[in-house]
C-alpha cells in the first residue's frame, strides 16, 4: 500500500560503509579472544516494517524502510557500556493516517509525508551470570516530519540479555526489555512542549557466527512495540518488526 | 623413628628479597635437625654424626614471575580403524610423570593433563590455555604421542588418537601448533613447547640457541627472566623415536627429561640448560638426537623459560636424600600482583555479543 523511498539513505550508507571498512582494515592486525577488556565497533542494517493504529478511531498506518546504524561497545570484565545510533526514513500517504499526527498541528503540505526516524541508545550492562546480563538504557527516538515539526521520545529503560554458545563459532543470543518515555513536540513558532508519555517493549532473538577470532556476523529477529498516550486523549500502538543484520569486530586490549 | 624426627624438622622457607633469611633458615634447620637426631638416635648411630648440607645455596634473586601453567598431552590409545597408528606404551605415563614433577617440584599451579586426546580435545585445551594466560605467565606445552612427516611436502604433524590412517586432515599440522603457540606467546612472558614424538624436529625453525656462558650467574637469570622467550625442545629431528627406554615405562627423551628435572639440584634451571643436558644424555644412549630452538617470528627476545625448583633436597650422611627437604616458595612480586597460591582464573565473558537496544 505504501512505497518507501529512503532519501536520506545516502548518509547512512556512508556511515555503514565507513564502519564496515574500518572493521575490515583493522581486523587482521589485532587479535582477540576471551579477554578482560574489549572494544567492539559494529554496524547494523535493519529492514523493517513500522505499523500501528489509532486505538480510538481504528485508523491504521504502515510503512517499510531500512534502518542503518552503527554502534560501539566497551566491555571490562562483567561490565559493559554501549552506544548505538540508527536512522531511516519512512513515507506515508498524506490522505492516510500517520503516526503521531493527532498530537499536533502537522502541516501536511507534502504528499507523501516523509518521516525521518532516528534512534539513540546509551546503555550500561552487567553480567550477573556467565550467560545473562542486565542493562539500563538511556533512550531517545525522534520522528521528524520536516524542518517544521519533530517529536522526540526520551526515557529510561532496562532489560536482560542472554546467550548460549553451541560451539566456538555459533552463538544464539537474545534480549528483552522495556522503557518508559516522555513525548515532546517541537513545532516551528512554538516552544517545545510535553504532549504525552508512553511505554515501549522490545525483544530480539538471533544467531551470531564468529567468522574469525575478531570478526562476527549476526542476524536477529527484532520486534518493538510502543504504546503512546497523547494529551489529546489519543492512544497509538506502534509495532516495528524486522530482521536485524550486523557485523562487529572485537578489539582486545 | 628417624623418619618421624626428620619429618618434624621440615621447614618452609621463602625466597625473600634478602638471602640472609634463607641462609638463617637453613642454619636453623641444620641445628634443629642435628639436635633432634642426636636426642632420638641410638648411641651408636649418634656417634657417626650427622652433617646436613644444602646441595647448593639458591641464588638470591628477585625474579618476577606470573603463574606457571602447563598443558600436558599423552596419547597411548590410538583408535585408528585402518590400523596405521598402533597404541603406544609410554606416552600417557610420560605425560603423567611430567605433570606430576612440574606440579610438585616446580611450582606449576595450573597443570592440565590430557590423556588420549582427540584432535578436537587438543585444540580446545590449547584454546582454553591460551585464554587464561596472563602477561607474566610461563606456559609449558608438552606432547607425547605419534608424529608424522609427509615426505613429499615435508610437513610435520602431531597424530591425535582419533587420527584415521594417512588422512592428514585428521592430524594436527605443525603450522597449526605453531599458530596456537604464537597466540600463547603473544600473551605470556615465557612459552616452552616440548614435543616427544617422531619427526618432532619439524616443529623447529632453523634458528637455534646455545646456552649462554653466563649461566649460573645471578645477573644472567635476572636478565633472561625479564625477556620474552618462545622455545621448543623436540625429542628428535626428522627421525623415528623410541617408545620404551629399557623397560623404564618412559620414552628415552622423557626418561632423561624427567631425570634432569628430578635430580636438578639448583633452584633455577633454564630451558636451554635443560635441553642441552637432555640432548647430551639421549644422544649418548640411543640413536636419537633431540633438538631445540625458538619459534621463529613469535617475538622471542632471547629470554629463557626458567624452571624454579620449589623443593631443594638436602644431602646428609646416613640420611636418605629424599627424607629431608626444604620447601622454597617463590613469593609474588607485589608490584605485579601475581598470585601463585591462588591463581586468577578469569571467567569467559562474551565479548562478541552485539549491543542490545530497546
Amino acid at each position: 500500500m505504501y512505497k518507501t523511498k529512503n532519501i536520506s539513505r545516502n548518509l547512512f550508507v556512508k556511515l555503514f560503509t565507513t564502519a564496515a571498512l574500518l572493521v575490515a582494515v583493522l581486523s587482521p592486525g589485532l587479535s582477540s579472544a576471551d579477554v578482560q577488556i574489549s572494544i567492539t565497533p559494529g554496524a547494523v542494517i535493519f529492514p523493517n516494517t513500522w505499523s500501528g493504529e489509532n486505538k480510538d478511531t481504528g485508523e491504521k498506518f504502515s510503512s517499510s524502510a531500512t534502518n542503518l546504524g552503527i554502534n560501539l561497545k566497551f566491555q571490562w570484565r562483567d561490565l559493559y557500556t554501549g552506544i548505538s545510533l540508527a536512522g531511516s526514513e519512512y513515507e506515508f500517504k498524506a490522505k492516510d493516517y500517520s503516526p503521531a499526527r493527532p498530537s499536533a498541528i502537522i502541516p501536511l503540505k507534502d504528499d507523501p509525508v516523509k518521516i525521518k526516524r532516528g534512534e539513540f541508545d546509551l546503555l550500561i550492562g552487567y553480567y550477573v551470570w556467565d550467560m545473562v546480563s542486565l542493562f539500563v538504557d538511556l533512550r531517545s527516538k525522534s520522528l521528524k516530519w520536516s524542518d517544521d515539526y519533530e517529536i522526540t521520545y526520551t526515557g529510561l529503560g532496562g532489560g536482560v540479555t542472554g546467550h548460549y554458545s553451541f560451539s566456538s563459532k555459533w552463538t544464539i543470543f537474545g534480549s528483552l526489555g522495556a522503557s518508559s518515555l516522555d513525548i515532546k513536540s517541537k513545532e516551528r513558532g512554538y516552544n517545545e512542549r510535553n504532549i504525552g508519555d508512553g511505554v515501549g517493549t522490545a525483544a530480539e532473538f538471533g544467531v551470531l557466527f564468529r567468522v574469525t577470532k575478531m570478526l562476527n556476523l549476526y542476524g536477529a529477529l527484532k520486534s518493538q512495540r510502543q504504546e503512546y498516550r497523547y494529551d489529546n486523549n489519543i492512544t497509538e500502538i506502534h509495532d516495528i518488526n524486522g530482521v536485524r543484520f550486523g557485523v562487529s569486530t572485537v578489539f582486545s586490549l | 623413628m628417624k623418619t618421624n624426627s626428620q619429618a618434624n624438622n621440615r621447614t618452609n622457607m621463602q625466597i625473600s628479597e634478602r638471602g640472609e633469611l634463607l641462609m638463617m633458615s637453613v642454619k636453623y634447620l641444620i641445628l634443629v635437625s642435628s639436635i633432634a637426631v642426636f636426642l632420638i638416635s641410638p648411641v651408636g648411630a649418634a656417634s657417626r654424626g650427622i652433617a646436613l648440607e644444602p646441595v647448593k645455596t639458591p641464588p638470591n634473586l628477585d625474579l618476577t614471575t606470573g603463574t606457571y601453567r602447563a598443558l600436558i598431552i599423552g596419547n597411548n590409545k590410538y583408535k585408528d580403524p585402518k590400523k596405521r597408528w598402533p597404541p603406544l606404551k609410554t606416552a600417557v605415563n610420560d605425560a603423567t610423570e611430567v605433570a606430576k614433577i612440574l606440579r610438585e617440584n616446580y611450582g606449576f599451579t595450573e597443570v592440565k593433563l590430557l590423556e588420549n586426546a582427540t584432535r578436537r580435545q587438543v585444540l580446545q585445551a590449547i584454546n582454553e590455555l591460551s585464554s587464561n594466560v596472563g602477561p607474566n605467565d610461563s606456559v609449558l606445552l608438552y606432547y607425547a604421542g605419534h608424529g608424522y612427516l609427509d615426505s613429499d611436502t615435508e610437513r610435520g604433524y602431531w597424530v591425535p588418537t582419533d587420527a584415521v590412517g594417512a588422512d592428514n586432515s585428521t592430524f594436527l599440522r605443525n603450522s597449526t601448533i605453531r599458530d596456537e603457540l604464537n597466540v600463547i606467546a603473544s600473551r605470556a612472558r615465557h612459552t616452552l613447547l616440548i614435543s616427544d614424538s617422531c619427526f618432532s624436529g619439524s616443529l623447529l625453525s632453523k634458528s637455534s640457541r646455545s646456552v649462554s656462558p653466563g649461566v649460573g650467574d645471578d645477573k644472567y637469570y635476572k636478565k633472561v627472566a625479564s625477556k620474552k622467550s618462545v622455545q621448543i625442545i623436540s625429542a628428535g629431528g626428522l627421525e623415528f623415536v623410541d617408545d620404551d627406554y629399557r623397560s623404564s615405562g618412559h620414552s628415552p627423551f622423557t626418561y632423561f627429561l624427567l631425570n634432569e628435572l628430578k635430580y636438578n639440584d639448583r633452584t633455577y634451571l633454564t630451558a636451554a640448560e635443560l635441553s642441552r643436558n637432555v640432548e647430551t644424555a639421549v644422544s649418548n644412549n640411543v640413536d636419537q638426537k633431540p633438538q631445540s630452538g625458538v619459534l621463529q617470528g613469535a617475538g622471542d627476545e632471547l629470554g629463557e623459560f626458567i624452571f624454579i625448583k620449589v623443593k631443594v633436597s638436602v644431602d646428609a650422611q646416613g640420611i636418605s636424600k629424599d627424607k629431608i627437604k626444604v620447601d622454597v616458595r617463590v613469593v609474588k612480586d607485589e608490584k605485579q600482583g601475581v598470585k601463585k597460591s591462588a591463581p586468577r582464573k578469569p571467567k569467559k565473558r562474551p565479548m562478541i555479543l552485539p549491543v542490545p537496544t530497546l
